[in-house]
């Protein structure tokens, strides 16, 4: 499903070059669930937006679902993203002028869904993370799990193959963050959608079927 | 998707409230002016009523008398008629060693020399530089008079309230008779209905009032009463002399390219016109120069030598002034949308993870700017009206009545849309072309 082989990242300014992934090679398949742990600045959410398309490697291939990926920033690109994959973050980033089903719409507004539909979709994707009662409300009148799993809903609306969470439960306490958990478990084991993780939380980790650990940019188990 | 937009405009307009009402009291103050500008230029060079032909008009406005001398002479002559203003002047530069007399038409000389220009449909000779008093009630009513043949009518579309304009044998027969302004009704008689069959005393004359139309609001017909010529006893008396008066003549062609053909004849005819035996003991040379209509405009407001210079500067001065509006609240409101797109940069990361491109991004942000000097238009438009309706009411700008026509409601328009346009580009650009990872990396949501 998803391959990375010799994938580098190399950030450079004008005066500093820094290594953020090198070498690294991967291999994700269909309906697997896989997280990524290191500590800080080893490079986690380099290497995610990187599966996630967001951001090119410096060197080596990104492969996605066996086809040829077009070219960064263009249409195709996006529209490939806006298809196949689905985005989660620590920081939830919901925008905080639209209502929670217009944020659980915004994939679906770009795949040019009409209006009845979209609304339909949302509300069904707000059902499955229990959300249902909360549509019309504004992100500031969410807990953070609601707010977390209002991006749930807005990750998984469009039905995507693929869902990339950075850090999803990092900014949760326990419960919620075990709440978010389940409902990733979830979606993985009844959808067969494939999820990379990447976590700070070994007990997360525990629970996915396959675990990767960077150190420094490079993959060390 | 667009009403996803709007939606979305008004909701971030609402977020931060002093921030939008800065930026909007901005935004309606500037298009609020350039919306009075567009008026002020509407009603003075736009056509309409009783000037609905103003781009087909020719205007010769005045007769000018000349003599080469290499003597220097010095010769300053005025000359006052009773009542009436009428500014004769003759002077001499002994600089240029040029005797030189520029006035406006006696109307023999026009009828004689102007009334057969060929490519003109219509033609009119008024003269429009009386003023009498009358005292009515004990308080003085100024009249601002015209003197006209009957055929001004015909050229000018003045918006009857009442009653009909006079005809040529009226005209002949020297019938007392007078088309007022509403305006001079309500002064003069307290009413503006059933005012046809009154009679206006002015000049120690009394006129029956058979027309009674709406002012024409602009400058160069600020008029509150029109008699026949034949009432006009100066110029009578002129009738033998160099041809100077108080009248000018209009020229009206069938089509607007019918102008330059207009001109043209009225510039051969006055290659053939020699100047008026009484006069040719001081004159020589003899010109009487036609102008377009915005042309005599232009020279009438900046009083250069050139009248087609003036028209020129005046096109320049308008759109530097407009432009100058425009521009510095423009660069202001482009700073302050940056600033304010900068607080949303993680939406736009958010919305390019889930598929918006770059065009997608920029599409939305240029609604959301447009919707918002739209918001400011509207506020700005009743600003405009306010203003327009107080310099009408209390005559702010003389004789000139500001128009709001349909016009002048697309023109306003026109400048909202360009201003949005103009004014979120530029941020919605710079912000489209922001890397995903790092809009994302602003955790400001
Ligand atoms: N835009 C950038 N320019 C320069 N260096 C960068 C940039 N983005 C990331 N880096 C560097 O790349 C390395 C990896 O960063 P990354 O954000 O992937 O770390 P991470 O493992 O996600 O850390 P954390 O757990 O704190 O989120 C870090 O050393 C970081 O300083
Ligand atoms: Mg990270």
């Amino acid at each position: 499903m998803i391959k990375l082989q010799n994938v580098n990242k190399v950030y450079r300014t004008k005066t500093i070059e820094t290594t953020a992934l090198s070498d690294i090679n991967l291999n994700i398949d269909k309906g697997e669930f896989l997280s990524i742990m290191g500590p800080s600045g080893c490079g986690k959410s380099t290497l995610l937006n990187i599966i996630g398309l967001l951001d090119e490697p410096s060197g080596g291939e990104v492969n996605i679902g066996g086809n040829a990926l077009p070219n960064y920033n263009t249409k195709a690109m996006a529209q490939f993203r806006n298809q196949q994959l689905g985005f989660i973050f620590q920081s939830f980033h919901l925008i905080p002028d639209l209502t929670v089903r217009d944020n659980v719409e915004l994939p679906l507004l770009y795949r040019k869904v009409g209006g009845k539909d979209r609304k339909r979709m949302a509300e069904e994707a707000l059902e499955s993370v229990g959300l249902k009662n909360r549509v019309s409300h504004f992100p500031n009148q969410l807990s953070g799990g609601q707010k977390q799993r209002v991006a749930i809903a807005r990750a998984i609306v469009g039905n995507p193959e693929i869902i990339l969470a950075d850090e999803p439960t990092g900014n949760l306490d326990s419960v919620m963050g075990n709440e978010v958990m389940d409902i990733l478990l979830e979606l993985n084991s009844k959808n067969d959608t494939t999820i990379v993780m990447v976590t700070h939380d070994e007990n997360m980790a525990k629970k996915t079927h396959k675990l990767i650990r960077l150190y420094d940019g490079q993959q060390v188990a | 998707m667009i009403s996803n937009y709007i939606k979305l405009a008004i909701r971030v307009l609402g977020r931060n409230k002093f921030f939008t009402a800065i930026s909007l009291f901005g935004i309606s103050f500037t298009l609020a002016i350039l919306m009075l500008i567009v008026s002020v230029m509407e009603t003075e060079v736009g056509q309409t009523p009783p000037l609905s032909e103003k781009d087909k008009m020719v205007i010769v406005p005045n007769l000018n008398l000349k003599r080469q001398f290499y003597d220097t002479i010095y010769a300053y002559d005025t000359t006052m008629y009773n009542g009436a203003q009428v500014i004769d002047t003759s002077f001499t530069l002994n600089e240029s060693g040029q005797n030189n007399s520029n006035n406006e038409f006696a109307y023999w000389f026009l009828e004689k020399h102007l009334s057969n220009v060929p490519n003109a449909k219509k033609f009119t000779f008024f003269n429009s530089n009386n003023v009498y008093n009358s005292y009515v009630n004990n308080s003085k009513v100024e009249f601002k008079t015209v003197y006209s043949d009957h055929r001004f009518w015909d050229l000018f579309d003045f918006q009857f309230v009442e009653g009909f304009g006079f005809g040529e044998s009226a005209v002949e027969n020297e019938e007392l008779v007078a088309v007022i302004t509403t305006e001079l009704a309500d002064k003069y008689f307290g009413k503006v209905e059933n005012v046809v069959g009154e009679i206006l005393e002015m000049d120690r004359k009394n006129f029956k009032v058979i027309g009674v139309v709406e002012p024409a609001g602009i400058m160069l017909l600020a008029v509150d009463i029109i008699v026949p010529y034949t009432h006009d006893n100066i110029d009578a008396q002129r009738r033998n002399e160099n041809g100077f008066g108080g009248y000018m003549g209009m020229f009206v062609g069938e089509k607007n390219s019918d102008v330059g053909l207009i001109k043209n004849d009225i510039e051969f005819i006055n290659s053939n016109t020699e100047v008026p035996a009484v006069a040719q003991d001081n004159y020589d040379i003899i010109e009487f120069e036609p102008f377009s209509f915005h042309e005599a405009y232009a020279g009438q407001i900046l009083d250069l030598d050139d009248e087609e210079e003036s028209l020129k500067w005046m096109k320049w001065i308008m759109f530097s002034l407009m432009g100058f509006l425009i521009i510095l609240p423009t660069l202001n409101l482009i700073n302050l949308n940056v600033s304010r797109i900068m607080e949303r940069s993680s939406e736009i990361g958010v919305r390019k993870a889930f598929g918006a491109d770059r065009n997608t991004i920029l599409f939305q942000f240029v609604v959301e700017n447009i919707v918002q000097t739209f918001i400011g238009g509207l506020i700005g438009l009743v600003m405009a009206m306010l203003f327009i309706y107080i310099i009408n009411d209390t005559k702010l700008m003389g004789d000139v009545i500001l128009k709001l026509n349909y016009r002048f409601f697309f023109f306003s328009l026109i400048i909202c849309l360009i201003f949005g346009l103009v004014s979120g580009l530029l941020p919605a650009y710079r912000m489209s072309k922001m890397h995903v990872v790092s809009a994302l990396k602003q955790n400001k949501l």
